[in-house]
């Protein structure tokens, strides 16, 4: 497996020398003038001009793409024009907010659709298949950002169960040392109070993010259940006396997944890119707000660097999805 | 001698259709009793709705159903019995197996299952389950994928899995079908030796009726989702009462001398075809009028019970 792990890791660099280039173009592509933002509306032109040539923006676009290969084989993802800081310490710095909500989102999504999925085919045309199918048009009908809002409107605004939507904890209370995972944190250095107010805070972004997540893996595993249950295997098992949660949760299941491990393997590159309207909402401190706030300063560094991150991140899911896949299924084989 | 299972009048409806129209049978402690008819006849069905794992489609009643003295009527008791009272060897070995766990995990979890047993333990009974069907290198095939034996290798694991219960009992539906011809004597064998040897009784579902003679010590033979004659087996094959059955050992005694392959003239009745008062009387070469008319009554002679009218008795046979 590891010499298999490796070659894929090979085989991943001209693809992602392919999207260095897609974010350098798309970022220049942008309507806006970073020097012009950097410098201010106040600024003349003369100054203006001076900030371009210290950026090197008046360099041709090969030239500037040059100095961004140098920088990125070294590491160096270049500095962030609004933050003032390396944007791979920026990325670092809001990472782990968004994989943390990630995480969350999925574990939440799979712990409801995996059961449901299965509980669905083994009732099915019952009412909690119809359920399921309710479920599942809910989640494709309500965008996420949409949920989000009206869970805030509920669950804070209505109720007051939730805290306000203002990142991930409350205001005034000091984050825990380590990883920047607070959760984890919180709980390594003991430390109860953050870790429940981190936890309180990551609730209604976790549903909202994985809501929509539920429908396709539920659809997915019923369907891919409903063979299984035809299975000569599962009518072996069941005259072998097996039954009830080891029947469904162990011995279907496991032959349910491939289908959902994929589904979800695409649904959290998406997420990881692409959480950008909830952290808006709940003003989540994370990669998709970095790239919101990037996008309209037209900060090219910071751009690429996000683009470069999403990028590496499907790429990298694919692969795990792929070793899963022959973890939990051993006739399939990797190559 | 009284029976282990004992089954009256089991019927059997699915969507309205009579798949099992008052099967009639009895297993006797420490016998194989194979069960024998064309296809379509209701052999599997007959085992399903022991288990109680017919479709769920289904409705099935019973005029009478114990094991070993306990009443199998409620549905509870057959699920109960599965894997318990009651082993199963399915049909198609390779497809039976879960393809995504190894075989030793698959005993060692029917093992904690059925006989609560710790995982240490299990795994030494696993081992000794799969040496007790002769295999030489367990080790091996404990840690193996389903996909990584042969056909004849995934039924002994699975023979394996059924006597994990220790039941008293073993139901194989066609064990030894898509299985090599040198395989299937093999798994036949080794079906009846431990059978024997774990003190069990078996109910041996084929239509094979050479694999009968060398297995079985009675002989259920259905016709249409009955039960049309019940013997021992040397009754059976010399002397058969009834004219359907008379006919099925003629006919494979024929292919077995080598004869071109033969057929009973006529069709088989599908569930929900129109039938007469005996439903083999169209294909029958001893129908008179009574057969379309009244209900064929029970006759006993020897060991033998069978529903005709007009019975082969030796002084038939003869003529
Ligand atoms: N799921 C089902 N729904 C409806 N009818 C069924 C179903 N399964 C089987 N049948 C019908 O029930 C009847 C008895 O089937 P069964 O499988 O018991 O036959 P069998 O004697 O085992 O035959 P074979 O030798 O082919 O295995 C057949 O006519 C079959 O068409
Ligand atoms: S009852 Fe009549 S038709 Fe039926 S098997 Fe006997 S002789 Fe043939
Ligand atoms: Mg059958």
């Amino acid at each position: 497996m590891g010499s298999y792990i490796a070659r894929r890791l090979i085989a991943l660099v001209p693809i992602l020398i392919g999207v260095t280039m897609v974010a350098f173009l798309v970022s220049r592509g942008l309507p806006g003038d970073p020097a012009r933002l950097y410098a201010g509306m106040q600024a003349s032109e003369g100054e203006v001009q001076a900030i371009r040539v210290s950026l090197g923006l008046d360099k041709p676009l090969y030239h500037q793409y040059w100095i961004y290969m140098q920088g990125l084989i070294q590491g160096d993802l270049g500095f962030s024009l609004r933050t003032g800081f390396p944007v791979a310490e920026d990325i670092r710095n809001r990472l782990p907010a968004t994989v943390e909500m990630v995480i969350f989102a999925l574990a939440f999504a799979l712990s409801v659709a995996l059961p449901l999925g299965v509980w669905a085919a083994v009732r099915r045309g019952k009412l909690v298949d119809r359920f399921s199918r309710f479920i599942s048009t809910l989640g494709v009908a309500i965008p996420d950002f949409w949920a989000a809002l009206i869970l805030v409107m509920i669950f804070f605004v209505f109720l007051g169960w939730a805290p306000a939507p203002v990142g991930r904890l409350d205001l005034g209370a000091s984050p825990p040392d380590g990883t920047g995972f607070y959760l984890l944190d919180s709980v390594v250095r003991g430390e109860w109070g953050t870790f429940t107010n981190a936890l309180g805070h990551i609730i209604l972004p976790m549903i909202s993010l994985g809501f929509p997540a539920i429908a396709p893996i539920t659809r997915l595993t019923r369907n891919a259940t409903l063979s299984v249950l035809q299975s000569d295997y599962i009518a072996f098992g069941r005259a072998s006396g097996l039954r009830g949660a080891p029947l469904y949760l162990k011995y279907v299941l496991r032959n349910s997944l491939p289908g959902a491990i994929t589904m979800t393997g695409l649904i959290s590159g998406y997420m990881i890119g692409g959480a950008v309207l909830i952290e808006r909402v709940f003003s989540w401190p994370g990669v998709g707000l970095y790239a919101y706030n990037s996008l309209e300063r037209t900060d090219h560094a910071a751009i690429q660097g996000v683009v470069l991150l999403s990028a590496v991140t499907y790429l990298l899911v694919f692969l795990v999805v792929d070793l899963l896949q022959s973890i939990v299924d051993p006739r399939v084989r990797l190559k | 001698m009284s029976a282990i299972l004992e089954l009256r009048g089991l019927e059997v409806e699915i969507e309205g259709l009579p798949i099992l129209r008052g099967v009639d049978l009895e297993v006797r402690p420490g016998e194989i009793l194979g069960v024998v008819g064309e296809t379509g006849a209701g052999k599997s069905m007959t085992a399903r709705a022991i288990l109680d794992l017919l479709p769920a489609a289904a409705t099935v009643s019973f005029e009478e159903c114990t094991f070993g003295g306990t009443d199998f009527i409620p549905p509870r008791a057959r699920q109960l019995a599965r894997g318990h009272q009651i082993g199963f060897v399915p049909q198609r070995p390779r497809g039976s197996l879960n393809p995504v766990f190894r075989v030793g995990k698959q005993i060692v979890d029917t093992l904690r299952r059925l006989r609560g047993m710790a995982r240490t333990q299990a795994r030494e009974e696993a081992l000794n389950l799969l040496r007790s069907v002769r295999i030489t290198d367990p080790e091996r095939v404990y840690r193996s994928y389903p996909h990584e034996l042969s056909g004849g290798m995934c039924q002994r694991v699975c023979i394996a899995i059924a006597l994990a219960g220790e039941p008293e009992l073993i139901i194989a539906d066609e064990p030894t079908t898509g299985l090599d011809v040198t395989i299937q004597a093999e798994i036949l064998k080794l079906l009846g030796e431990v059978i024997a040897e774990h003190n069990a009784a078996g109910m041996l579902i084929t239509h094979d009726l050479g694999v009968v003679a060398d297995v079985c010590d009675r002989v259920a033979v259905m016709y249409a989702g009955r039960v049309i004659n019940l013997g021992t087996t040397v009754e059976i094959y010399r002397e058969a009462l009834h004219p359907y059955a008379n006919q099925l050992v003629s006919i494979a005694g024929s292919l077995d001398s080598g004869g071109t392959p033969q057929e009973i003239p006529g069709r088989v009745p599908n569930p929900g075809d129109e039938l007469v008062a005996c439903a083999f009387a169209p294909r029958c070469f001893r129908a008179e009028d009574d057969c379309y008319g009244e209900e064929p009554p029970l006759v006993h002679i020897g060991g033998q019970m069978a529903f005709c009218h007009h019975p082969l008795t030796s002084e038939a046979v003869s003529v």
